[in-house]
Formats: structure tokens, C-alpha cells, sequence
């Protein structure tokens, strides 16, 4: 059983109850002495304990912070990758997501996560990188483009445009024996109140919560390298600032 | 829905060779505005080409003569739909032009820009219109092109294609065995015909960017009101099919695209396989602008039909109230009237084809390439 403290500024609720589904966490308070962290402060006094950084960026040279990769635990996500991995779909040849945020997004969390995504289901480093973006005003969209040594190549684009509401994604695998598409658009139910119907997903969108936290502690049990987030972060980070 | 001006007497239209797809020529056929006067082709092409002009000809009852140009002074015709290898377009269309001539002609325009220049010139010179056959206008797209043109979505800012034809082209890559020969590429396209999957056929090997990237790069065309394509960066890879690899062309390919008024857009395209989608391919747009944004499937409206013993070649998804050829000839129609400007002509068929030439050097390269426009 891991001992693990939360301390959120967003979500704390919905961490709470997601812990409370996953076996071997045993949720403390902050001054109970706990084996581990889960937090959106990057500047937490963690006396030497794992730090699951959520939402922050890492602060260079704190020790034992596992920043978030959240997109890797989406339900979508990890149904792809279970596909990928059982052979379904053979060699992946393209990965194409389209992530469509709010004016109050953070770009640089999601396309980081989104190029981490990329580098994590390829298994390797781009050996092309291409970035470019438009923008009017407040409204901006960017894509970044990479290429595989392997032939692989990922296309990303982000736009902080859509009004207060829903988000919307789209993710795509296409290998050479088959092909995934997980999509916001066809995951959408109609609700009729007048004029034009709303179209919205289940929310899921918390979901990621449960198999991040899973895997967290899975790191800290099993003495796994807790330093293999915070490096695969920031090669995702370097991969966003050179695509500019 | 546009409607014909059917007290017009239709005009006659010559087949210049109908050895690809034969939907183009049955479109125009099938439209109350034309009649087909004939095919021809060269006497000089292989026979395989000759069995399918002869057999379209006989289908509709007109003859079929070996001689283009012979075709074109013995008869009254007012136009022609110019359906041979991909290869071909840009040299039959230009005798037409020079003729005189109206011009249908299939997708894509060439691989070449420099052909294409030459079948503007004659355009140009002799003041004849010029079609290139394309799917703007799908349901689906007409809808993405009022909702952009209503002003709905602010300045357009940014626009997505996803175009992946779930078609199989003949072996999987890896399939050849270390001493079997490479796949010729006209055997594979021949062998193709009787699926349609011969979009490529001809001598010269074409990737899909070639032969399809039209389809995408024109809807994005339109939906940014004829913008340019700046500069592009792509990568591309021969990646589902042996055919493809042994002749060193593409089956799938992503573009980075910047185009003119400071939009972005991408493109992600392949002949992904059959098993890779229930239906044709997942084609979708994903457009933004600063006050609204779209997502698009081209394939709707559409309706699922299942049913037991149902072939497992046949989609589960059909298309409905696809009026995209009828539309594309009444285009057609009205062009050659003077009442409207061709949906695709030469000028932007020809700037798509620099497009793609462009993201096939970059692919080659790593790096952003700089677009050939056509010069104003």
C-alpha cells in the first residue's frame, strides 16, 4: 500500500475519488508523513519523496518529480495502444491528432503531452522536425510536424480557439495492417432543446486519472526509474521549442 | 440543387480516351446538357487501350476512331472529356485547346508543371474553358463551403485534411520473394481496372500524394477562397503496398501546409488498405477560423445497411444524395455558357500539382520547399 498525499488546486475532488478505485493507494493527508505526492505545485517541499507533477511544468533539478503524461492514460488512448501493441494494426506509419482547446489552455502542456504521445508510440526520437503556426489576435493555431527515422511521421495541430464549452480531439493511428481513429466528433450525442441540437460526448474526461495513478504507483512499488517521465518531458519540450 | 437550362440544345462531346475510371465521360453522358459524339485515341496505343475505348464506345453506341485528330476535324463537337492515363491528360487536353475545344479532363491534371503551363497557354490563346474533375462538390463540402463563406467561422485561420482511401493496391510491402522481380506498375494498375483502384494507370508510377492529394488540396482550395500554397514541408513513404515500394512512390504522406493570408493546413493522406476502414476511408476537414470552427465528414449524409451474408467487400456505410458528378457537369455546362467559372480549372489544378511536387521534394529533402506557382 502506498501512502499517497494530494494537493491540487484543480480536480482535487475527482483525484480523490479516482485514487479511491485504485488498489494499494491509500490517500493521507499532507502532514501525515506520506511515501508520495500528487500535486500541481512544482515548488513542493517533497523531502526526497516521488512527486507525480500534474499540470506544471518541472522545475530543473528537483529530484524524484515524475511529471504527468496524462494523455498516455486517456481511455482512447490506451485502448490504442493496446491495439498497436497486440500487432492489430502493424507497423505504425502515421499518427495524426487534432486538439482543439479553450482561450485559456495551456499550449505548451498539450503539445508537449501530444509530441510525448507521439515519441511513446513510435518508441523513438524524430530525426524531421517541422513547426509552423497562425494566429489573429488571441486565437492561435500551431502545428508540429515530425518525422521518423523509421518512415514514421506524426502531425499534430493545436488551436486555442473554440469558445467556453467542450474541447475537442481527434486521434488517429494508421499502421500498416490496420488503422485506429478515436474522435470526439463520432463519440458525440444529440440533445434537442430548440433550434439546432447541442452535440455532446459522455464525459470522460477525467478518466485519465485512475490508470496515470495506477501507473505512478506501479513505478514506486516495482522501483522503476522514476526519472523516465522527466526525461521523456522534456524531450517532447525540446521537440516543441525547436519546432517553434 | 442547380438546375439545367434543358431548352439549350446540348452540346457534343468528343471521349478523348476512356482507359481509367469511365466515371467522367459517364457523368458527362448522363447530364441533359451533353451528348457524346464519339471516343478516340491514338492508333498507335496498346490494345489494352483500344478493348476499353471500343467497349465504352459500343456501351453508348458511338463509334470509336483511332485517330484523334481526324475525330476532331470530322466532327461538329463543341468539347471533350479527356479520361486517359494519368500521364496523358495534359497532351490530349492541350489538341483539344488548340482545336478549339472545351475541356473536361480527369484528375489529376499531371505530375508536371511544365505540362500543365502548356495546357494554360492554349487555353488562354484559344479561349476555351477547362474543368478538372474533383469532388468539391460533395454534400459535405458544399456545407463546409457556405458555412466558411457565411462568415459563421470569422477569418479562416486554419484548415485540416485527413483523406485515407481504405483501398488495397494490389500485395502487401514484404511480400515479394528475394528472387521475384519488381511489380511493373502499368500490370498492377491494369490488373486494378476491375476495382477502380486504377487511378494511377500508365507507364509512369504515381504515389497517392499524385494521384489523389488533388481531391484534398482542392477542397482546401476552395475553402480558402483559391488562396496559394506558400511553401509546404512533408514527409512521405512507401508503406502498405509492394507495388508502391518496387517503383518508389508513395502510399502515405503528411503536408505541412502554409498558405497565402498567413492560414495554415495540413494534409494526411494513404491508400491505408482495405481492412483499415468498414467504408471507402476516413476523410474528414477540420477547419478553423477566429470566431468558429467545423469538423467535416466527407462521407455524410450517408446511411448503415447490414444484413446477413453480406459480402465483406461491400461498405456498411453507403453515401447518399451524392450529386457530385451531375453537379460537376452542370459546372461544366454553365463554364461553356460564360455564366460561371469552372469549380477547379487548369490555373488551380496546376497549382496543386506544384503542391504536391513540391511536398515530394521536401520529402526528399527534410526540409520546407518553396511552392511554383504559376506567375500572374
Amino acid at each position: 500500500m502506498i501512502r499517497l498525499a494530494f494537493q491540487l488546486s484543480n480536480h482535487q475532488e475527482d483525484f480523490l475519488i479516482a485514487a479511491s478505485w485504485v488498489d494499494d493507494i491509500e490517500v493521507v493527508c499532507i502532514d501525515e508523513n506520506p511515501d508520495a505526492f500528487v500535486t500541481d505545485d512544482a515548488d513542493i517541499q517533497s523531502n526526497g519523496k516521488p512527486v507525480l507533477l500534474y499540470g506544471s511544468s518541472p522545475i530543473e533539478g528537483k529530484p524524484l518529480i515524475v511529471p504527468a503524461l496524462p494523455k498516455r492514460s486517456f481511455p482512447e488512448v490506451i485502448a490504442l495502444r493496446e491495439s498497436l501493441d497486440s500487432g492489430n494494426l502493424g507497423k505504425l506509419g502515421v499518427m495524426r491528432m487534432h486538439l482543439w482547446n479553450q482561450q485559456n489552455s495551456n499550449e505548451v502542456q498539450e503539445m508537449v503531452h501530444a509530441i510525448d504521445l507521439a515519441l511513446w508510440f513510435f518508441g523513438t526520437e524524430p530525426k524531421y522536425i517541422h513547426g509552423t503556426t497562425s494566429a489573429e489576435n488571441e486565437v492561435k493555431c500551431s502545428l508540429v510536424h515530425l518525422g521518423f527515422e523509421c518512415g514514421g511521421m506524426a502531425l499534430l495541430d493545436f488551436t486555442n480557439s473554440l469558445p467556453t464549452g467542450d474541447n475537442y480531439e481527434s486521434l488517429c493511428l494508421i499502421g500498416s495492417k490496420g488503422a485506429a481513429y478515436a474522435d470526439d466528433h463520432r463519440n458525440r450525442n444529440l440533445f434537442f432543446s430548440g433550434e439546432a441540437p447541442n452535440a455532446k460526448c459522455p464525459d470522460t474526461s477525467m478518466n485519465f486519472i485512475g490508470p496515470m495513478l495506477a501507473d505512478f504507483i506501479q513505478k514506486i512499488k516495482g522501483g522503476a526509474d522514476l526519472e523516465s517521465n522527466l526525461k521523456s518531458y522534456n524531450e517532447a519540450f525540446k521537440i516543441f521549442s525547436e519546432a517553434g | 440543387m442547380k438546375r439545367t437550362d434543358r431548352e439549350k440544345e446540348p452540346y457534343r462531346v468528343g471521349v478523348l480516351s476512356v482507359v481509367k475510371h469511365d466515371y467522367l465521360p459517364r457523368a458527362i453522358a448522363a447530364h441533359p446538357r451533353f451528348n457524346l459524339s464519339f471516343v478516340s485515341d491514338e492508333r498507335s496505343r496498346p490494345e489494352w487501350t483500344h478493348e476499353r475505348n471500343q467497349k465504352f464506345a459500343d456501351e453508348f453506341g458511338i463509334p470509336y476512331i483511332k485517330d484523334i485528330f481526324a475525330a476532331i476535324k470530322d466532327n461538329q463537337i463543341d468539347a471533350v472529356a479527356v479520361s486517359p492515363e494519368a500521364e496523358r491528360h495534359c497532351e490530349l487536353a492541350i489538341i483539344a485547346a488548340e482545336a478549339g475545344l472545351h475541356i473536361v479532363v480527369d484528375k489529376p491534371l499531371s505530375t508536371n508543371t511544365h505540362k500543365c503551363d502548356k495546357l494554360i497557354d492554349a487555353v488562354n490563346k484559344n479561349g476555351v474553358r477547362c474543368l478538372v474533375w474533383n469532388r468539391n462538390y460533395l454534400p459535405a463540402l458544399i456545407q463546409a463551403n457556405q458555412k466558411v463563406n457565411s462568415g459563421e467561422l470569422g477569418q479562416l485561420l486554419s484548415v485540416h485534411c485527413d483523406f485515407y482511401f481504405s483501398k488495397d493496391a494490389g500485395p502487401p510491402i514484404g511480400s515479394r520473394k528475394a528472387n521475384d522481380p519488381p511489380i511493373e506498375w502499368l500490370d498492377r494498375q491494369l490488373e486494378a481496372h476491375a476495382d477502380g483502384s486504377d487511378g494511377g494507370v500508365g507507364t509512369e508510377p504515381m504515389g497517392e500524394l499524385e494521384v489523389e492529394g488533388i481531391y484534398p488540396l482542392a477542397y482546401i482550395k476552395m475553402l480558402t477562397g483559391g488562396a496559394k500554397v506558400n511553401h509546404v514541408f512533408a514527409r512521405t513513404k512507401s508503406h502498405f503496398h509492394q507495388a508502391h515500394f518496387d517503383n518508389d512512390v508513395d502510399d502515405l504522406a503528411t503536408v505541412t501546409l502554409e498558405i497565402e493570408g498567413g492560414i495554415t493546413g495540413s494534409l494526411s493522406i494513404g491508400r491505408i488498405g482495405a481492412a483499415s476502414h468498414p467504408d471507402i476511408g476516413e476523410i474528414k476537414l477540420h477547419i478553423i477560423g477566429t470566431k468558429g470552427s467545423a469538423v467535416i465528414s466527407e462521407a455524410r449524409p450517408e446511411v448503415s445497411i447490414y444484413y446477413r451474408d453480406q459480402p465483406v467487400t461491400e461498405f456498411k456505410n453507403q453515401r447518399i444524395a451524392d450529386k457530385n458528378n451531375y453537379l460537376l457537369a452542370e459546372n461544366f455546362a454553365r463554364s461553356i455558357d460564360g455564366t460561371e467559372k469552372p469549380i477547379l480549372d487548369c490555373i488551380e489544378a496546376r497549382d496543386i500539382c506544384a503542391t504536391v511536387s513540391a511536398a515530394i521534394d521536401s520529402s526528399k529533402t527534410g526540409k520546407p520547399v518553396k511552392v511554383d506557382n504559376r506567375k500572374k
